[in-house]
């Protein structure tokens, strides 16, 4: 299954493409994990934490247009929860920018905190979906012991889940269609709820289709590939790089 | 409710995780055997239908400028039951994280306790109190759909709260934050009802064999076991979270009696039993002796939550000393 905008780039080949689902998987784990230790008034520690998603994405030949549009549908509830941090936070904090000293109000600190951190977080997570096959991130987390009815769940979702927008969008093309914009929002609402349960019918019979033509073909709850993932010399490279870097700026903070 | 890894500590994250990776672990135990079966397209599908309803955010009304989408985990957990419906809401969220960078890595954890394991569990156990035994009906599926689909919002966001208040990363007050949240999701999960309602009663009206695949609502029982522990983990996190959210002053009655002259000066008696009583009590209103009771809310506090759970601990033994002892006498008695 492939979707034009959501795996656009994730089947390109790059330096990033070719690494091991396991590598990109624990290294966006690391990291996350790193910048959400930074405490809350601390801006300056994260700023070289930018390289490493910089790195990935260049790399990985992702185009910026697309990481920004992305980065700005996710945004919403944290800007509106950052936005009111200097709201409530009066309390005076000291910092240094370019060798002089200045006093700003705590709230500001923690607002910049939680963007650069949802920034960093929200980039790594992109890069990671636009360089990994979402079948090699399920192989990975076969790897690391993920119970196998979760892998068969997340498989299967994945398989049906562009097929039923689409079946949702043909849904609501049908009804646009018939009432040309004249629907009161009270009888808007009552379809509403029998177009969603038609949509849930129509599913659940095509995934039962698709489950007895698996069956027809020996299936046996199993899933297999082709294609085994391989932890070669460049992930051991770009796991060092990574991990060292990371323990270079813990050492160079405390 | 997707909560981004800005929002907590990494103390906090891997607690989470923990708790979500015990719960996982449990309930993929539970459906190992149905692995093969037709669960899971089921599952598959029903994770994609939810996966889709969450995409469309509605916007709430009477509250302007918000906007919130579908949980759809009790849903799944009365198609699918309460095992499955985790394992299918893991599933969504790791999607949702991994492919559409919806809700945080490290947050996932927190993600799946608030959207999955407390309103699967919690809200299943519900709706299956309240359809009771014997055929279902369109009487009873209505309020045990409705009811336990906005009890399982609402638990989820105070869980949100709880996470939040205890990493520390908001400069906002943590009252604020809760009155927010959860004012927003008590009109999301009257929503959530209302689809969930929707949904179920047109299952019910034209597809009723679904109900005969996986799974049997007419014939499956409440596990007492699984009661118990539910009503458990319900008392569990209402005593050790939520006591903290509770009103620093005094309740009606204890208003009313501390107001001067409302009451006789107490007797020589009474006033003695008093005194023994504020001696010996080992966590006086809730709190540590000598600690003095603090104003603040919420009183985030170990020996709040200390003296919650102890509670619990003390009257279920004491309940079941109580129970064990009349059980003894009408045993007697008839023998």
């Amino acid at each position: 299954m492939h979707h034009h905008f959501i795996d656009r780039y994730a089947r390109e080949d790059s330096v990033i493409h070719r690494l091991d689902a396991r590598t990109k998987l624990l290294t966006a784990i690391v990291f996350s994990a790193y910048v959400v230790s930074i405490p809350r008034y601390e801006i300056a520690p994260l700023v070289p934490l930018v390289i490493i998603p910089f790195t990935w994405i260049t790399l990985g030949k992702i185009p910026w247009p697309f990481v920004g549009k992305h980065i700005l549908i996710c945004s919403p509830f944290i800007l509106t929860l950052a936005v009111f941090n200097p709201l409530f936070d009066h309390s005076l904090q000291h910092i240094v920018l370019f060798g002089s000293r200045y006093t700003v109000p705590g709230g500001f600190l923690i607002a910049i905190n939680l963007l650069v951190k949802y920034l960093l977080g929200i980039t790594c997570l992109i890069a990671l979906s636009s360089t990994t096959r979402f079948d090699h991130l399920l192989l990975a987390m076969k790897k690391f012991r993920v119970p196998r009815i979760l892998i068969l769940q997340m498989y299967f979702l994945y398989r049906y889940l562009f097929e039923l927008i689409e079946q949702g969008h043909e849904i609501l093309r049908a009804r646009q269609a018939r009432d040309v914009g004249h629907l009161t929002v009270a009888r808007r609402i009552r379809s509403s709820s029998g177009m969603v349960g038609v949509l849930f019918i129509r599913s659940y019979e095509s995934a039962l289709k698709v489950f007895q033509a698996m069956e027809a073909r020996l299936y046996d709850g199993h899933l297999r590939t082709v294609e085994q993932l391989q932890f070669t010399r460049p992930d051991l490279i770009a796991f060092i790089f990574t991990a060292g870097f990371l323990f270079f700026c813990y050492l160079s903070n405390t | 409710m997707h909560m981004a890894n800005e929002l907590l500590s990494p103390t906090v994250a891997f607690g989470c995780g923990i708790i979500a990776v015990g719960g996982i672990s449990f309930a993929a135990g539970r459906i190992r055997d149905m692995a093969d079966s037709h669960l899971i397209p089921l599952m598959g599908v029903l994770g994609a239908f939810v996966f889709a309803a969450q995409m469309v955010n509605f916007s709430l009304p009477a509250i302007a400028g918000t906007s919130d989408h579908l949980i759809g985990a009790i849903l799944l957990a009365v198609l699918l039951g309460p095992h499955a419906a985790l394992i299918t809401m893991t599933g969504i969220l790791v999607v949702q994280c991994l492919v559409f960078q919806d809700g945080g890595l490290l947050a996932l954890g927190a993600n799946i306790i608030n959207m999955g394991l407390l309103p699967a569990y919690i809200g299943y156990g519900l709706w299956r109190l309240m359809i009771g035994q014997g055929p279902l009906t369109r009487g009873k599926l209505l309020p045990a759909a409705w009811t336990a689909a906005f009890i399982g919002v609402c638990l989820g966001s105070a869980a949100v709260c709880v996470e939040v208040g205890l990493s520390g990363r908001l400069a906002i007050p943590l009252a604020k934050f809760s009155a927010a949240m959860i004012g927003i999701h008590l009109v999301s999960g009257a929503i959530e009802g209302g689809i969930t309602c929707a949904i179920l009663i047109f299952l019910y009206k034209l597809y009723p064999h679904l109900a005969g695949t996986s799974v049997n609502w007419q014939e499956k029982k409440m596990n007492p076991r699984s009661l118990v522990v539910m009503i458990c983990v319900l008392a569990v996190v209402t005593a050790g979270s939520f006591s903290w959210f509770a009103s620093p002053y005094a309740d009606g009655l204890e208003r009313v009696v501390s107001a001067p002259s409302t009451l006789k000066p107490k007797t020589e008696l009474a006033g003695k039993i008093d005194t023994f009583q504020n001696k010996f009590t080992p966590l006086p209103d809730y709190n540590k002796r000598d600690e003095p009771s603090q104003k603040r809310w919420p009183n985030v506090n170990f020996w709040t939550s200390f003296s919650g759970l102890l509670g619990i601990g003390l009257t279920m033994f004491v309940i079941r000393l109580g129970a064990g002892f009349i059980t003894c006498r009408q045993k007697v008695k008839s023998g």
